[in-house]
């Protein structure tokens, strides 16, 4: 009785939606849809009226479609005749090697040829083709040479114990016709078995992780794109989908095969090519055939080394509103990794927000962290005492905030202040994955509490003890002392309200550069000594990441003073002096990289210095003409810097020759 | 062979059409007997897209020698009327963008006004077409020849190939343009 009473509530209060009613009204349903509308609208007038409506647009379109539109003229009727007429005779007429053999006289221009040089040409012809055949790869079909390369790569999987893949790929994005317009960097590490997914792109905006996911949703070709993602990777996926190919691997041959045999008919063409980087290479060329749908590819090409079959690029052109748009994929860096060798912050990630106004309890405490049962080697130490920079890098813990690693013979501890409840849960959540941690944070509060010495507690939490840059926003008070160039730079700015944004613009700017270089020391004090070559692969890696993110930041930073400071130096007659503006002695190290990074925060502790002293009223070592003088010459002194830094990185830290190594 | 029948004991459209391209015993009568039965709708397609009479039969003539080449070459087409709107859709896109244009021109609908049999009754369902006319004027390229493909009789899963969607898109694509013709209309 229950039953059927709630039955009937449900069919009553269900009605079927707008397009169920127009896919229903043109028979595009299923019959068992149908029948439930049929018999739903027998007994509900609103969706009678509904339905009313819906036939009525549908006539009033009919209408006014028939009522305008002339009729094809007998013109054009016979135009077409005549055309297809033309197409016709041209397609029967015989190819110009058919007419040379059907023809019963010798060609005029075939001079008669004695039967002994015949013969020596017949020989020297085969002779040579045997040459070339030697020299040349075996005839290979693009079927057989797709099931070589993706045996090829279940080999190199199968061999790994929990195998996750770690591909590079540079990704462009162009029109026909036109310069490359878009290029990122993707990388992406694929848990085979735990379907999971990580992605870190490197574009404009800087390089930054994707947020951990299983395998993307469908909704993707429906012109929505998930969040954070490059407008180029987007588009891609879009792509992708729409083809069936395999987003998490698209540069596989599995997605190239599936998009292949989705084609039919198709013309199609291996080829030999050569590959920067490898000794040979194959590429396959395949076309679609007419008609092409919106974002349908149109053509594409797919390139393996011969060597051992691996995929090295793919190229294809999708059919566009605005033409024929390019997607090419190269791969810059390819390895099968165990999930054991692989830093645990790689499949880890940071718990949801919490909601505003609900204060966040620490999950994770110093006492839930279980460490492993065996007591951990110097390299495990070594290796857990990155991850726990690394992860504090992750969430910016790094720039001048009072948080301390300190490795012991037994584990990590990690301690200092938070300055909020919601920045301490952030901190150990960053944390929880890092092995033989022991975290000692406390918020200031907390501190507080346990010690009377809260004079000190405050201090140290605003840095002051230490050599790091405060954290607090810096505010800019010019009024408290005539600056050297105050005048001059009114008039140039012909507001002192705009003067006031400009000395707060650069100023912020300098001091943003000096915590990234302040990071950027403590990494090469921390591991300078060691010999790169001894870390493990996973823990070379984040030290190259922080490395280069530190870098990257630095650079925009600084590339912004040079745009700032610039017209404003050069209006004031400031010129560049001759020799370097920025003097480091330092010796004594026996790497490059960490000796330059100590070198650069210097550099950039002294630039900074110098923006404080010109545009916000802190004390000038030289004159203040000498100090502009500096300054300007120091900006591009600090981007040589940074090239330099960037290539001792390549050559001494970077797990990129390893990679590269792997794909050879 | 079991025919299929409409109602009314014509051939039924499709069936026609297949019987015509399998009976048909060269490319080009084949080309010719589709072209008498899709000469109609792909031209009255492209008109409305493009509102242009002479471009419209241009690229109808075009879409069917692009047929005689595709057959000649040896290809096969499983879906010829598919295949046409298709290639019609991909000529209307490609002359459009070479020149910017304004379909749904409103001249045609004024030459051919009925005759209504008084003045209130003619004034409207003057106003009726206009407010019709004034929706489908708002309407996207896109949701415009949705509209026109729907119109030809085309299916749902023929016109998400055609536009290069998914067919739940299609479906939720065209729910909210009738719905959108609808509201305008009816407020």
């Amino acid at each position: 009785m229950i039953s059927f009473f709630y039955k009937r509530l449900f069919r009553l209060s269900w009605h079927p939606s707008h397009e169920e009613l127009l896919q229903y009204l043109d028979g595009q349903t299923s019959a068992r849809t149908e029948a439930a509308i049929r018999t739903h609208l027998k007994g509900c007038w609103s969706c009678r009226l509904q339905q009313e409506k819906v036939e009525r647009l549908i006539s009033d379109f009919m209408e006014e479609r028939n009522s305008s539109v002339p009729k094809f003229t007998s013109k054009a009727q016979s135009m077409f005749e005549a055309r297809l007429d033309r197409l016709d005779s041209e397609s029967r007429e015989p190819s110009l090697w058919f007419r040379l053999f059907e023809s019963q006289e010798p060609p005029a221009f075939l001079p008669r040829l004695s039967l002994r040089l015949t013969l020596g040409l017949v020989t020297s012809l085969l002779m040579l083709l045997f040459l070339i055949r030697l020299s040349s790869v075996p005839p290979v079909s693009a079927k057989e040479i797709l099931q070589y390369a993706e045996k090829a790569v279940a080999e190199r999987i199968r061999q790994v114990p929990e195998p996750v893949i770690y591909q590079q790929l540079q990704v462009y994005s162009y029109y026909s016709g036109s310069a490359p317009r878009n290029f990122v960097t993707w990388e992406t590490w694929t848990d085979g078995k735990g379907k999971r997914l990580r992605q870190r792109v490197k574009d404009a905006g800087g390089p930054r992780f994707l947020p951990l996911e299983a395998p993307r949703p469908a909704s993707l070709g429906d012109g929505q794109s998930a969040p954070k993602l490059p407008r180029v990777l987007a588009e891609l996926e879009q792509i992708l989908q729409v083809n069936r190919m395999d987003v998490q691997r698209p540069l596989s041959s599995a997605a190239y095969e599936t998009w292949r045999s989705s084609i039919q008919p198709r013309s199609e063409e291996v080829i030999e090519t050569k590959f920067p980087g490898a000794d040979k290479a194959l590429t396959i060329k395949t076309n679609a055939a007419e008609p092409f749908a919106a974002n349908s590819i149109v053509e594409a090409e797919f390139t393996v080394r011969i060597g051992d079959w691996h995929p090295l690029k793919q190229r294809f052109g999708v059919r566009r509103e605005n033409g024929i748009q390019n997607f090419e994929l190269t791969e810059t860096a390819f390895q099968v990794l165990a999930l054991s060798t692989l830093p645990n912050t790689i499949f880890a990630d940071r718990l949801p927000p919490t909601p505003p106004g609900v204060v966040p309890t620490a999950s994770i405490t110093p006492a839930s962290i279980t460490p492993p049962s065996h007591a951990p080697s110097h390299l495990e130490l070594v290796a857990a005492e990155i991850e726990a920079h690394y992860a504090l890098h992750r969430v910016k813990a790094c720039l001048g905030e009072p948080i301390e690693v300190v490795g012991h013979a037994s584990g990590i501890r990690v301690g200092g202040l938070a300055k909020t409840e919601a920045r301490k849960t952030e901190l150990l959540e960053a944390l929880q994955h890092v092995p033989w941690v022991v975290m000692e944070i406390q918020t200031i509060d907390e501190a507080m509490k346990v010690s009377s010495l809260s004079s000190k507690i405050e201090s140290n939490a605003e840095g002051k003890s230490t050599d790091a840059p405060s954290g607090e926003t810096f505010s800019v008070e010019i009024r408290q002392r005539r600056l050297a160039f105050e005048k001059q730079l009114e008039s140039y700015f012909a507001s002192s309200a705009r003067f006031v944004e400009f000395s707060k613009e650069v100023v912020s700017l300098s001091r943003a550069a000096l915590f990234e270089a302040w990071a950027l020391r403590h990494l090469a004090e921390g591991y300078g000594q060691y010999k790169v070559e001894d870390l493990r692969s996973s823990s070379r890696w984040l030290l190259e990441t922080m490395l280069r993110e530190h870098i990257q930041e630095m650079t925009q930073q600084v590339a912004g003073l040079r745009a700032s400071l610039g017209p404003v130096l050069s209006s004031m007659g400031i010129d560049e002096i001759e020799e370097p503006a920025l003097s480091v002695a330092l010796g004594g190290r026996e790497a490059a990289w960490s000796s330059r990074c100590l070198t650069l925060f210097y550099q950039i502790k002294q630039m900074s210095d110098l923006v404080h002293g010109l545009f916000a009223s802190a004390s000038l070592t030289v004159s203040p003409a000498d100090a502009a003088r500096q300054l300007s010459s120091a900006l591009p002194q600090l981007e040589s810097g940074f090239h330099l830094l960037e290539g001792e990185i390549a050559s001494e830290v970077s797990v990129q020759q390893l990679n590269s190594g792997a794909t050879k | 062979m079991n025919e299929k029948h409409s109602a009314s004991g014509e051939l039924c459209f499709e069936h026609e059409l297949l019987l015509t391209m399998r009976s048909a015993s060269s490319v080009r009568r084949k080309v010719t007997a589709t072209f008498e039965l899709l000469r109609d709708p792909v031209h009255r397609y492209l008109y409305r897209v493009l509102g242009d009479a002479e471009e419209a039969e241009d690229l109808t003539q075009e879409a069917f020698l692009r047929l005689y080449s595709h057959l000649e070459k040896g290809r096969a087409v499983a879906n010829v009327r598919a295949w046409i709107f298709q290639v019609a859709h991909n000529l209307a896109f490609d002359q459009q963008r070479s020149k910017s244009r304004e379909p749904w021109r409103s001249e045609a609908l004024e030459q051919h006004q009925d005759p209504a049999p008084d003045a209130e009754e003619r004034l409207m369902e003057q106003e009726r077409r206009a407010r019709l006319q004034s929706a489908l004027g708002r309407l996207s390229p896109q949701e415009k020849e949705c509209l026109e493909l729907r119109a030809e009789g085309l299916t749902y899963r023929e016109i998400a190939g055609i536009m290069g969607m998914r067919l739940p898109t299609l479906v939720s694509f065209l729910g909210r343009v009738t719905k959108k013709i609808i509201r305008e209309t009816h407020d």
